[in-house]
C-alpha cells in the first residue's frame, strides 16, 4: 500500500527563519491523521508544501505517490484542500464557490447536496462575504469535498466552528473516512484530534516531536509521573544534576518550584540532589500526566530535554510505525 | 488547462461588483459625449464631411486613455490580491496551474473591461445615425477589433504587474508608475533621448518637431496607446506600411502592442510561478 503522505528531510527556512527543519513523516492511506502544534509550529508551512503554495529549501514532499512539486495539479485534482487562512469571494454565492470547485475539477457533483451535506444550504443563492466565519468554514469544506478525494488536507478546520459545529466536522470526516479517504488535518488543540485520529503527529517550532496513537500517547502519558517539587531557592546546576538521574524525562524550574517527570526512577534521589546541591524541599506532590501535560509538556517553550523525551517516547511505542525527528 | 473556468469565475465576480457599472457608466457617458461633440459641434474637427473614419479618429485618443486608466483600476490587484487576501489559496487548492490563473484573470478582467467598450460603441451608433455621420460597417467592427485587442493588451500588462508582486500596494505603486511614464510623461523620452545622442546640444528642430529623425519617431511611437493611435489609423485608412522606414508602418505599430501586450506578462507570470504563496 502506497503512503498518502510522505515527507522526507522537508525543511523550509523563510529568510533567517527556519519553519521546518527536517521533518520526516508517512501517513498511510486511509487514516485519520492528525497533525497537532501550538501556532507557529510550522503545520501551514508543512500543508503548503504539500499543496505546491510554498517550495520546500530542501527535502521532499509526496502525496499519493506523486511529487508535490512537478505533479502538484494532478494531486490537487485528486485532493479536497481546506487551507488556513483563506478569503471567500465576496460577491459570489455559496452555491458558485461550490460550482467552481467542480468545474475546475471537471466534476458533475451537485453544489447544492454538497452544501446540504455541509448544514448550509439554506443559504446556497446568498452571497459568501454576507457569511459568518463559521458559515464560510463549512463553504470551503463543502468544495474540498467536492470529486470525492482520495485525500483530505484539512488546516485548522475547526477554526470559526461552535462545539455543534466541530462536531459535525468531525462527524464528516469519519464519513469521508469510511468512504476511504485519507484524512490529514492540523490543529492546535489536542482534543479536537484525540476523538476521531488514528495516529498524530506533534510539531513543535518547525520540528517532528513524536508521532504516535492517541492510545500510544495516553500509555506515555499514564506511566510518567509528575513530581512538583517546592524548595527554597533552585541552587545552581541542581536542574542538570537531576537531568542526569536514571528515569528522568524532564526537568522545567519556574521560580521555586521543580518539575520532574519521572517514568520509574527513585523520587528520594531527586530530593537528596536538590538537599545535597542546598536546597531546602518545602513541599512536595506527585501527580500523573494527562493527556492534555503531555501535549503541553511536548510543545512547551521552556521545555528542556526534548530529544531523550523524545526517544523515550519512541522506544515506549509498540503499535504502528513511529517515527521520531530530532 | 483551466483558464477558462478561471476566467468565468473572475467575470463572475467582477461582474457584481460597482466598479464595473461604473465603469460601463463613464464610457458610455465619455463615448456619447464624444462622439455628439463630433456630429453636432463641427468646429472640433476639421472634416469637412462627418464619416464613421473621423469619428473614429476623433474618439481613438480619449477611448485610449480611458482603456488604460481604466484597465489599471480592474487589473492591479488581480493576482497580487488573490495572493494576499488569502482568497488564492482557495484558488491553487483546486487544480489550476499558476499559468491558468494568470490567462484566466488576464481573459476574465479584459471581457470585464471590453463589455463597456463594446456597449459604448453600440450606443454610438445612435449618434452616428441621427448625427447624420456617414456609416461605413467595416470600419466600425475595424476599429471595434483593434480596440478589443488594446484593452487585451493593457489588461496583460497590468495583470502581468499584478502577478509579479505579492503585494497589492506593491502592484498599486508599480502599476501607477508605468501608467504616468507610458501615458503621461513620455514626450520626454524621445526628446531626452534626441539631446542625448546630440551631445547636449538642443537638436535643431527639436522644438518645431520639422526635422525628427526616424529613431526618435519609433522612440515617440513605443507607449501602447501610441500604437494604438497608429493601428487605427492604419485600419481605418487602409494602409499599413506607411512612407517612413518599417519599424515606423502602422503593422509594426501592431508587433509592439503585441510586445506590450507578452513580455510584462511573461515576467510577470514567471515571478509569480517561482513565489512562496
Amino acid at each position: 500500500m502506497a503512503s498518502a503522505i510522505e515527507l522526507t528531510g522537508l525543511t523550509k527556512h523563510f529568510g533567517e527563519v527556519v519553519a521546518l527543519e527536517d521533518v520526516d513523516l508517512t501517513v498511510e492511506e486511509g487514516e485519520i491523521f492528525g497533525f497537532l502544534g501550538p501556532n507557529g509550529a510550522g503545520k501551514s508551512t508543512t500543508i503548503d508544501t504539500l499543496l505546491d503554495f510554498i517550495r520546500p529549501t530542501s527535502g521532499s514532499a509526496r502525496v499519493l505517490g506523486l511529487d508535490a512539486q512537478r505533479d502538484s495539479l494532478e494531486i490537487r485534482r485528486r485532493t479536497g484542500v481546506l487551507p488556513d487562512a483563506y478569503q471567500v469571494y465576496d460577491r459570489l454565492t455559496g452555491r458558485q464557490h461550490v460550482q467552481f470547485a467542480i468545474d475546475s475539477k471537471g466534476t458533475d457533483d451537485d453544489p447544492l447536496a454538497l452544501l446540504e451535506r455541509v448544514g448550509i444550504a439554506d443559504a446556497a443563492d446568498r452571497r459568501a462575504g454576507g457569511y459568518s466565519k463559521g458559515m464560510r468554514q463549512r463553504l470551503v469544506l463543502a468544495m474540498a469535498l467536492v470529486g470525492a478525494p482520495e485525500i483530505l488536507i484539512l488546516d485548522e478546520p475547526s477554526t470559526g466552528l461552535d462545539p455543534n459545529g466541530a462536531r459535525e466536522m468531525r462527524q464528516l470526516i469519519r464519513e469521508e473516512s469510511e468512504r476511504g479517504a485519507t484524512v490529514f488535518f492540523s490543529s492546535h488543540i489536542l482534543e479536537q484530534v484525540e476523538a476521531i485520529c488514528d495516529r498524530v503527529a506533534i510539531l513543535n517550532k518547525g520540528r517532528i516531536v513524536t508521532v504516535d496513537t492517541i492510545e500510544g500517547l495516553r500509555d506515555t502519558a499514564g506511566t510518567a509521573t509528575q513530581l512538583s517539587i517546592r524548595v527554597d531557592t533552585v541552587p545552581e546546576g541542581a536542574i542538570e544534576a537531576i537531568e542526569v538521574l536514571d528515569g528522568v524525562q524532564s526537568v522545567n524550574a519556574s521560580g521555586t518550584t521543580v518539575i520532574v517527570r519521572i517514568e520509574d526512577g527513585s523520587k528520594t534521589a531527586i530530593l537528596d540532589v536538590l538537599e545535597s546541591a542546598g536546597a531546602e524541599v518545602l513541599d512536595f506532590s506527585t501527580a500523573e500526566t494527562s493527556l492534555e501535560e503531555l501535549f503541553a509538556q511536548f510543545t512547551t517553550d521552556s521545555q528542556r530535554n526534548r530529544p531523550s523525551e523524545a526517544d523515550a517516547l519512541a522506544s515506549e511505542t509498540e503499535a504502528e510505525p513511529a517515527e521520531v525527528a530530532r | 488547462m483551466t483558464w477558462a473556468v478561471v476566467a468565468r469565475k473572475d467575470f463572475n465576480d467582477a461582474r457584481r461588483s460597482r466598479s464595473l457599472w461604473g465603469l460601463s457608466a463613464a464610457f458610455l457617458v465619455l463615448a456619447l459625449l464624444f462622439a455628439g461633440l463630433y456630429a453636432f459641434v463641427p468646429e472640433v474637427t476639421a472634416d469637412e464631411e462627418m464619416s464613421t473614419v473621423g469619428l473614429m479618429t476623433f474618439l481613438a485618443a480619449p477611448i485610449a486613455l480611458f482603456v488604460a486608466v481604466a484597465s489599471l483600476v480592474v487589473a492591479y490587484k488581480s493576482v497580487a490580491g488573490e495572493a494576499e487576501s488569502g482568497s488564492g489559496k482557495l484558488l491553487l487548492g483546486l487544480p489550476h496551474t499558476r499559468r491558468d490563473v494568470v490567462l484566466g484573470k488576464v481573459v476574465g478582467r479584459s471581457l470585464v473591461l471590453a463589455v463597456p467598450v463594446l456597449v459604448g460603441l453600440v450606443a454610438m451608433l445612435a449618434i452616428v445615425f441621427v448625427g447624420e455621420v456617414t456609416f461605413s460597417a467595416a470600419d466600425y467592427v475595424l476599429f471595434g477589433l483593434v480596440t478589443m485587442l488594446f484593452v487585451l493588451v493593457y489588461m496583460a500588462f497590468f495583470v502581468g504587474i499584478s502577478a509579479s508582486t505579492t503585494s497589492t500596494a506593491r502592484a498599486a505603486t508599480l502599476s501607477v508608475l508605468a501608467l504616468v511614464i507610458l501615458e503621461f510623461a513620455w514626450d520626454v523620452v524621445p526628446i531626452g533621448a534626441w539631446f542625448v545622442a546630440n551631445g547636449f546640444v538642443v537638436p535643431p528642430g527639436l522644438f518645431s518637431g520639422a526635422a525628427m529623425p526616424d529613431w526618435v519617431a519609433f522612440l515617440a511611437n513605443m507607449p501602447p496607446s501610441s500604437a494604438y493611435l497608429n493601428s487605427v489609423g492604419g485600419v481605418l485608412t487602409g494602409s499599413m506600411s506607411g512612407a517612413g522606414p518599417w519599424y515606423l508602418s502602422q503593422w509594426f505599430s501592431l508587433v509592439v502592442l503585441a510586445v506590450w501586450g507578452i513580455v510584462p506578462l511573461v515576467v510577470g507570470y514567471l515571478r509569480y510561478n517561482r513565489a512562496d504563496l
